[in-house]
């Protein structure tokens, strides 16, 4: 992909819908002729270096499509680039401090998972209200367009390369058929795990955990039933029709989207494991062991919270890229 | 208005910039090729997109309706250009 592509797909990514392929066409050309004029005068073919330059003075993709574009916006394009310089720069300086703050907090506290959600709580917050600080300032000078002064400091060579959806490998999607066929098998007993594990015990002399399943896994079986099964039939489609990307994108979000609902009502249960030694041994333990999986779950709901965002985010991008 | 009688005779956007600039006119290429599409947009302009020397440009000329504005745009260019002149003319003998 050439430099010029990049650019413009870069332009194409926040122009008007409808008049996306048209305004970039024109621009195509435009450059284009600009390109083939500069090469005309010089009788020799243009380095990226020079492409470069013409691209930097035809302006920041972003300026060009807003030029375009008859939308209004909170923050634009000129001010854009340092709107997201001091978010990424707070979410710099904030990301480490969190951090490093909730380990301290945990290996120093009686309550490790009470602190974890204290501390997450108490960063979100913080978060947010630099993310609002930040945006208002921006937006006020947005308003009072005579701070917004039109930075020559970016380089076109930078703009990334579009990434375009690709139909995964085949051997992948075997893999992942075969993997949670066997998950899916297990999950609804089609193995004899327990006289496995029975006899596993007996085997090495020790005695069963006098621990099982709170109730709440029954509740939440059919949905992780119905998600192992629509990945299945999601990863047999894309054998048989590999190009069906748009409708696998779609699918990978809704299973992103239940596989959160899942963790969510997991995390909201009283208790995820149960006594089940009739004469109560392991009562003792049980209120540590279920702290200890509902912090390990609650890791996997922020995990899952972000991974559903970012495919929100990548079905987002590929239907206004490709759409 | 200098856009509109440009594109008496077609030009596509390159062409056309430079044209303008040859005659003394420069515009800055943010708000020409924006603005192209605006006057065709108010159906002063029509496009057209053709091959040419193996690529496809897009030719703008005037429209009926947009003769029609550019012939009434000169009338009043004109007439206010004699006002100022006029103007101008009397302010230097009173100097």
């Amino acid at each position: 992909m050439t430099l010029l592509d990049r650019y413009l797909e870069a332009v194409r990514k926040t122009l008007p819908r409808n008049q996306r392929d048209d305004i970039v066409a024109e621009l195509r050309d435009i450059l284009l002729s600009q390109i083939e004029a500069e090469e005309t005068s010089q009788r020799r073919r243009l380095t990226d270096d020079e492409i470069a330059a013409i691209l930097k003075r035809f302006g920041r993709p972003m300026t060009v499509a807003a030029r375009y574009g008859a939308s209004s916006y909170l923050i634009g394009p000129t001010l854009y680039p340092a709107y997201l310089a001091s978010l990424k720069l707070v979410a710099w300086v904030l990301g480490p401090m969190a951090g490093l703050s909730l380990l301290l907090s945990v290996a120093t506290s009686d309550n490790p998972f009470r602190q974890t959600a204290w501390h997450l709580l108490l960063f979100t917050v913080i978060g947010l209200a630099h993310f609002a600080i930040i945006t208002l300032i921006f937006a006020r000078a947005e308003k009072g367009t005579a701070i917004g002064t039109h930075s020559d400091s970016w380089d076109p060579r930078s703009l990334p390369s579009p990434q375009r959806l690709e139909p995964p490998a085949r051997s992948q999607l075997i893999c992942s058929i075969v993997l949670m066929t066997f998950y899916l098998l297990l999950w609804i007993g089609a193995f004899p795990v327990n006289a496995w594990v029975a006899r596993l015990n007996a085997w090495v002399g020790s005695t069963p955990l006098p621990y099982g399943f709170a109730p709440v896994w029954d509740a939440v079986s059919p949905l992780v039933v119905a998600l192992m099964l629509t990945s299945i039939v999601r990863d047999i489609v894309s054998l048989v029709r590999p190009h069906w990307l748009t409708l696998r994108c779609y699918i990978g979000l809704a299973l992103h989207v239940g596989a959160l609902l899942v963790l969510i009502r997991l995390v909201r249960a009283d208790a995820v494991f149960v006594v089940t030694d009739p004469a109560g041994i392991g009562a003792d333990h049980i209120g540590h062991f279920n702290q200890l999986f509902f912090m390990v779950l609650f890791v996997a709901v922020s995990g899952a919270f972000i991974s559903t965002l970012l495919a929100v985010q990548y079905v987002l991008r590929h239907r206004t890229s490709y759409a | 208005m200098a856009v509109l009688a440009q594109l008496r005779r077609e030009h596509y956007g390159y062409t056309l910039k430079k044209d303008l600039a040859d005659q003394g006119l420069e515009i800055d290429e943010g708000t020409l090729y924006p603005l192209l599409r605006r006057l065709e947009t108010q159906g002063l302009l029509v496009s057209e997109w053709r091959e040419e020397d193996k690529r496809n440009k897009r030719f703008y000329r005037l429209s009926p309706s947009g003769k029609s504005v550019l012939k009434e745009l000169l009338v009043e260019w004109q007439s206010i250009n004699a006002a100022v002149n006029r103007i101008a003319g009397g302010t230097r003998s009173v100097a």
